[in-house]
């Protein structure tokens, strides 16, 4: 069974980034859909990051089934998390299917030696994400929901136990959204640690296991959405006022108004 | 259902470079027979089998060879080059004088000029233009230091490059006599004539070294569609990656500008014009914008020999003229492609 674990993460401002701190262990089991909410600047993509070890913190360390993060190759890294940026940026019009096959791209290979092994992975992530029909067009031609569908194929490709995404609803349409977030939830339940950051309270409470609620680079809140999404802790950390409800065995909230502070 | 039609794709991209490749064998027939002493085919095999007029088989040896031998390896080292600059910087704009490279080298080649040092020791030209290719990247290396991205590396780039133009003004500027001065503008604008088997020696180390290190960052190149952070989650080390693309055009560049003076135009428009044919991922585009500079310059070269002008053009004044309408047509058709700047 794989197993993350981050321990006292103190993370100082960089460029673009949040500061954050994190007394204690967090760690995370495969199985579970994790989502990690709070306002922007809170640090979700920081935390993200150092998950991923694209950041060092300045003190802490990054578990990795016994291992220390830091102390594993690149190779390894790569072998065992996949990490979907925000950022959607695309430099060049490739083709959708050389973009998924991006992602078994490792040092020294290059995309005309895949192996059969390359192929299935990329098979099952085009599955996965239902984008068999866009696999010839050329990105700068797709929609940004349908960008969004190759991005998160391209991670999936990867095909490691560790998936982690930051924001892939962003400026999608709900249908879009809910499709990604359907995916991520059907990972999970295949036994990999899925994380992802999210905006969007209303999919967060209705499709994450657990959620981890950040502010001002804590964590305030972890826990199941019912038990994290309370009146409280919204118009703490978003100034927000929401409906909660149960509808048909769904956990569902709606923000309604602004709390005026 | 093949979703990674690897084959056919493979031979696509295969099926570029080997088209170009067989425009090559005439172009460089029509290299060596074209000049001031018109020498045909028949000649030709005559000289290099050595029975026909000995006259021919000097022009043949001592010149013409070593013309086209200099013409392709530069305009190979310089397409490459702007390949994987535009592939690393994600710029379509991207070209081998964007780091400063360029005009780091030709200042190099300018000081050997200025002090004299070419006059005595001809080697120095070449010589001081590595140094200074070397030297310009060196700011470079400590700049990027601190700041870790394409953006930044453009603009302590441009900073080097104007630097340097900077200085070959005021050595022109400070020029003793007008002549020094005119030495140093015609080199400047870049030509392969009369360039001797030395040169040709000159260029075989950076020739192949650069080329074997630029090819070793195709797969990073590819990667870095996505970013740096998912070029790093993919396992690429991109630190090590910055310093061998750096390595390979302080050597590559270095050495091209040595022998053959600044030759612009080449590095950014060869992989521009060959980007359509391929599936635009930056690693197909290696091998052919290689060849395609070979190509380009080498076209150019016959060019300044067959127009019929006073004094003999330079190659760099031509490989500009070529490239300008090409680069604006691009401009105009491919808003699309420029459009992520």
């Amino acid at each position: 069974m794989i197993h993350l674990a981050a321990e006292d993460i103190l993370f100082k401002t960089g460029s673009h980034q949040a500061a954050i701190t994190l007394c204690g262990s967090c760690s995370f089991g495969g199985g579970i859909l994790t989502g990690m909410i709070g306002a922007n600047g809170a640090g979700k993509t920081t935390f993200l990051k150092i998950l991923a070890g694209l950041q060092s913190p300045e003190r802490g360390q990054v578990i990795l089934n016994d291992r220390c993060l830091a102390d594993l190759s690149p190779q390894q890294k790569a072998e065992a998390i996949a990490y979907l940026p925000q950022d959607r940026r695309i430099q060049w019009p490739v083709k959708a299917r050389d973009l998924i096959a991006l992602g078994r791209l490792r040092y020294g290979r290059s995309l005309n030696r895949l192996n059969q092994q390359d192929s299935h992975a990329i098979a099952y992530a085009v599955e996965t994400t239902k984008t068999g029909d866009l696999l010839d067009r050329s990105m700068d031609s797709l929609s940004g929901g349908e960008q969004a569908r190759i991005l998160l194929a391209r991670a999936l490709a990867v095909d490691a136990p560790i998936l982690l995404a930051d924001e892939p609803l962003a400026a999608l349409d709900p249908g879009y959204a809910m499709q990604i977030m359907e995916v991520l939830s059907q990972e999970a339940q295949k036994g990999r640690i899925v994380i992802v950051a999210l905006h969007d309270l209303t999919l967060a409470a209705r499709y994450c296991d657990r959620l981890l609620l950040w502010h001002r680079g804590e964590i305030v809140a972890d826990a199941t959405p019912e038990t994290v999404l309370t009146q409280d802790r919204l118009a703490h950390c978003y100034h927000i006022k929401a409906i909660s409800q149960n509808y048909r065995g769904h956990f569902l909230v709606t923000p309604y108004d602004r709390v005026n502070s | 259902m093949r979703f990674f039609s690897g084959l056919s794709s493979f031979y696509k991209a295969h099926r570029l470079l080997i088209n170009l490749s067989i425009c090559l064998p005439p172009l460089a027939l029509l290299s060596l027979s074209i000049g001031s002493t018109h020498i045909g085919v028949m000649a030709l095999w005559q000289a290099v089998t050595g029975v026909g007029d000995p006259t021919a088989g000097l022009i043949l040896g001592l010149l013409r060879f070593p013309r086209l031998c200099v013409g392709l390896a530069v305009g190979a080292i310089l397409g490459m080059a702007g390949a994987v600059n535009q592939g690393y910087l994600r710029n379509p704009l991207a070209d081998p004088s964007l780091l400063g490279t360029s005009n780091a080298a030709a200042l190099g080649a300018v000081l050997a000029f200025y002090f004299g040092f070419s006059a005595r020791f001809p080697i120095c030209l070449p010589l001081f233009a590595f140094v200074g290719a070397l030297a310009g990247l060196l700011p470079l290396l400590w700049f990027v230091r601190r700041h870790n991205d394409p953006q930044s590396l453009i603009l302590g780039g441009v900073a080097i490059a104007a630097f340097s133009g900077a200085c070959i003004s005021l050595a022109l500027n400070l020029s003793p006599n007008p002549f020094a001065a005119m030495e140093i503008m015609t080199w400047l604008m870049g030509a392969i004539t009369d360039r001797s088997w030395n040169h040709v020696l000159l260029l075989i180390a950076p020739f192949f070294l650069s080329l074997f290190l630029f090819r070793r960052t195709a797969p990073a190149l590819d990667a870095l569609i996505l970013g740096d952070d998912v070029a790093a989650s993919l396992g690429f080390d991109l630190v090590r990656l910055r310093w061998l693309i750096m390595a390979a055009l302080a050597i590559g560049v270095g050495g091209a500008v040595a022998v053959s003076g600044a030759i612009g135009f080449v590095g950014l428009i060869v992989p521009h014009i060959l980007r359509p044919f391929t599936r635009q991922l930056p690693s197909e585009l290696l091998w052919p914008s290689a060849m395609g500079g070979a190509l380009l310059v080498t076209l150019a070269d016959i060019l300044v020999r067959l127009l019929p002008t006073q004094n003999e053009l330079q190659l760099g004044v031509v490989t500009a003229f070529i490239g300008v309408p090409i680069f604006f047509r691009q401009a105009i058709k491919g808003v699309g492609a420029m459009k992520s700047l």
